[in-house]
């Protein structure tokens, strides 16, 4: 442990430290939102603007609160394993999304476009007893919850479907 | 647990360590409800146990109890002992650090409490509401400002590495804490969900990961008694994880609806991440030279090196998952909880079992009460970890797959599902196994405390 | 407390193969009183050179990453997704449904445009009659029972 004099003082490490992590959150964190495609809503994200009194905005506490995001993702990819998700997200659809819940694993299926997928019904049958509906299914039943937060989460996911503009959206 | 009195130098790293096995345990059996969730989704549906043990609940209950209740308080208990050893004084502010012991376990209670009422803010390993982010970001000023006093007031000029790492840990912890736990109300988007990742990211980065390969650094030349390999490597591991590390959120964004600068941004810096992983082993495979034999009868080095070589396997796959082609069919899928567990558990966990077995005999004065418990402990823990990742990196490739030829909903993706199920129970296995190793090892620490307590106590009484 | 000054020499490890249980004592590695400890003792620093292997693939790191920065482009890999309304048709709905008005499983669809509106069609498409199951339960999505729709209208 001799002949390396340099290394006795903190200030190196402490500075250089601080230093590198600065330039790696102005780049990954803080650039971001001055990003042109980042900045503009689209017509999806004026859809999911709920106003804060709406069913929908209340279903979406509801689908935050029960965790819906842990399983769920919000992300469709211009992969061939999203193929028959529907059209391809864009930075733009999430523009007022806060939390946003794009999620990091799919455990139940993708949910960006779920409103296109079933009805009303299906989805308080499913959310009731979901086994019923999909025989195999893992996904918990959601029995417990009141008939408002059922009727609101249904209204939430009822609600994710893309404008009519965005129908065979071509990818950018 | 704790019955010393306050002149004792070691409370604080007792009360973090004693605490942390707590934790380990409870958060443990978090994981195995979740994992036989997976085979049967009514399992403790009962009562209301159905709401306070809802998947979608207790996922951040587990994922948050054992990073911060067990591998942080593992972790702060270590740097407790190891920074004044290397700086040879006595640890600065001893009553802080016992207060931050009980704040820290205080924390991890009313933060697991939160969430079981649904009070969560969607940040991924930082889900505790804004109130409690406040108190953690009290607790890490707490935690920097003790471990600073202590380096500044050094009796050893030299800084050894794993000095640097512990310094770039402590300045990095409380400033992507707080960037990634930022009211969530004031951010959306894509944006915000970029800094969600790059907080998640970086706390295994730049906190478990760093932290670790610190203790490595330290450990490594007492357990084989040679010298660090080179200090030169350790320079380069040093600095270039601190250049690169911090980019690496957007590739969890891979494919995804992000621009092109950004997600090359994020992809070459992950890339990059080989150069300081390979340092740090070769540095590690460079000091093990003719030491390999130890391996075979110490267990605290076992853990070690064994540890060392998840941190390689981990950082192998994950600069592989970050490429357009791989992540376009593992991403999402079961692949990615087996690749998650191997830093955490079976690199860092590792790097703190071997910390405790090898410390905890120096401050309750008494060696590990029994070797095969060691031993059963490391095969337990490895058998086990290897069943979970094998299992669930199998499953997510079959899932990747599944969904390009369509199951992407419906009763096709359940379908998919139904034909995991094997999968679902090798992991609920090897889980258990993890879950019985961490018995044998807290039985083995107990025992050897209370052999500690009884010495002292017979010295004490003839002296 | 200074019980084990007298076997200082020996060392942790060694005690530790040799007496796994019996030896009650503390480790000896160690004051048992924390003091001024030289480090330097303890762990030395070596000084190899960085192995010629990690050059290497430092050097094929930073090639790469340059080819990466100049040519990645994002991925695309979305095929025209069989929007198709007749293949889907023979796929999903010829097991019941014949394309004359002979009736299979359930009726034929020629002609289906006269019995039903086209926004009649639709709910059945989306939602299911009597024993046939929804579209989306097929795994279909909104651009393909468009196809189907626009298909069985021309029938």
């Amino acid at each position: 442990m001799s002949g390396f004099a340099n290394e006795r003082s903190m200030f190196t490490y402490v500075i250089g430290a601080s230093i590198l992590f600065l330039i790696g959150v102005f780049g990954t964190a803080y650039l971001p939102f001055y990003d042109d495609q980042m900045q503009a809503p689209n017509e999806n994200a004026e859809l999911r603007n709920y106003s804060v009194d709406s069913a929908e905005y209340r279903g979406r506490e509801v689908y935050i609160r029960e965790g819906c995001h842990v399983c769920h993702t919000m992300f469709v990819r211009p992969v061939l394993a999203d193929s028959a998700l529907g059209p391809i997200s864009q930075p733009a659809d999430y523009y007022y999304e806060a939390p946003a819940m794009l999620g990091s694993k799919r455990t139940g299926a993708d949910l960006m476009w779920v409103g296109n997928r079933w009805n009303a019904d299906w989805h308080r049958e499913h959310l009731i007893n979901p086994q019923k509906i999909l025989p195999g299914s893992i996904m918990p039943r959601y029995d417990y919850l009141s008939d408002q937060d059922m009727e609101d989460l249904i209204a939430y996911l009822m609600s994710l479907k893309p404008s009519p503009q965005t129908e065979g959206r071509p990818v950018n | 647990m704790e019955t010393q009195t306050s002149s004792d130098t070691y409370r604080p790293t007792k009360i973090f360590f004693y605490s942390s096995l707590v934790w380990l345990v409870i958060g443990m059996i978090y994981g195995l409800i979740l994992a036989f969730k997976f085979i049967w989704p009514n399992f403790l549906v009962w009562g209301p146990l159905q709401v306070i043990l809802q998947f979608g609940r207790i996922r951040p209950i587990h994922t948050n109890m054992l990073l911060f209740g067990w591998l942080t308080m593992a972790n702060i208990g270590a740097l407790f002992y190891v920074i004044p050893k290397l700086c040879r004084n006595q640890l600065s502010f001893p009553k802080m650090a016992t207060f931050l012991g009980y704040f820290w376990n205080f924390i991890i209670v009313v933060g697991s409490i939160a969430l079981t009422m649904g009070y969560t803010t969607v940040t991924e390993y930082g889900e505790w509401p804004l109130w409690i982010d406040i108190l953690v970001v009290i607790g890490v000023a707490m935690l920097a400002m003790i471990c600073f006093s202590t380096i500044a007031n050094r009796n050893e000029k030299q800084l050894y590495v794993s000095l640097w790492y512990f310094m770039g840990s402590l300045i990095w912890l409380p400033g992507l804490y707080i960037i990634g736990n930022l009211p969530y109300k004031l951010l959306s988007g894509v944006p915000q969900f970029l800094i969600f990742w790059f907080y998640g990211h970086n706390v295994i980065g730049l906190w478990f990961t760093t932290v670790g390969v610190g203790l490595i650094y330290y450990l490594l030349p007492y357990l084989t008694k040679n010298p660090l390999y080179s200090h030169r490597l350790s320079l380069i591991g040093f600095w270039t994880i601190a250049t690169f590390y911090v980019w690496n959120g957007p590739h969890h964004l891979q494919n995804g609806p992000i621009p092109l600068w950004l997600m090359k941004a994020g992809i070459i810096p992950s890339v990059l991440l080989i150069i300081p992983v390979w340092a740090v082993l070769a540095n590690v495979f460079g000091t093990m030279k003719g030491k390999w034999h130890a391996v075979a009868h110490n267990t605290p080095l076992k853990f070690l090196v064994t540890g060392a070589i998840f941190y390689l396997i981990t950082c192998l796959q994950g600069p592989f998952q970050s490429l357009q082609g791989p992540s376009s069919i593992v991403k999402f899928t079961d692949w990615v909880p087996g690749h998650a567990h191997l830093p955490v558990f079976g690199a860092f966990s590792y790097v703190a079992f071997s910390v405790m077995y090898y410390v905890l005999p120096k401050i309750v004065y008494h060696n590990i009460y029994s070797n095969r418990l060691m031993e059963t402990h490391f095969w337990l823990s490895t058998i086990g970890l290897l069943l979970f990742t094998f299992s669930t990196w199998t499953a997510g490739v079959f899932e990747g797959f599944a969904w390009i030829e369509g199951a992407q909903y419906g009763l096709q993706f359940v379908e998919m599902l139904t034909a995991m199920q094997p999968f679902f129970w090798i992991r609920t296995v090897g889980g258990t196994l993890m879950f019985v190793a961490q018995i044998f090892f807290i039985i083995n620490l107990y025992k050897t405390i209370q052999l500690g307590k009884k010495s002292q106590n017979t010295n004490e009484s003839s002296a | 407390m200074d019980k084990d000054k007298q076997n200082s020499e020996v060392n942790n490890e060694e005690m530790k193969e040799q007496h796994p249980k019996t030896e009650h004592g503390a480790p000896t590695d160690e004051p048992p009183t924390p003091q001024v400890e030289d480090m330097s003792k303890d762990i030395r620093m070596g000084n190899a050179k960085v192995p010629r292997f990690l050059v290497v693939t430092y050097c094929l790191l930073a090639i790469w990453a340059f080819g990466y920065a100049l040519m990645a482009v994002p991925l695309n890999q979305v095929a025209e997704v069989a929007a198709d309304g007749e293949t889907i048709f023979s796929q999903s709905c010829f097991g019941c449904h014949n394309v004359t008005d002979e009736f299979k499983v359930g009726p034929g669809m020629q002609d289906v445009g006269l019995k039903y509106s086209e926004e009649e069609l639709q709910k059945i498409l989306l939602n299911g009659i009597g024993t046939m199951p929804s579209l989306p339960n097929l795994g279909l999505n909104t651009e393909q029972i468009k196809a189907v729709k626009e298909y069985i209208l021309t029938l």
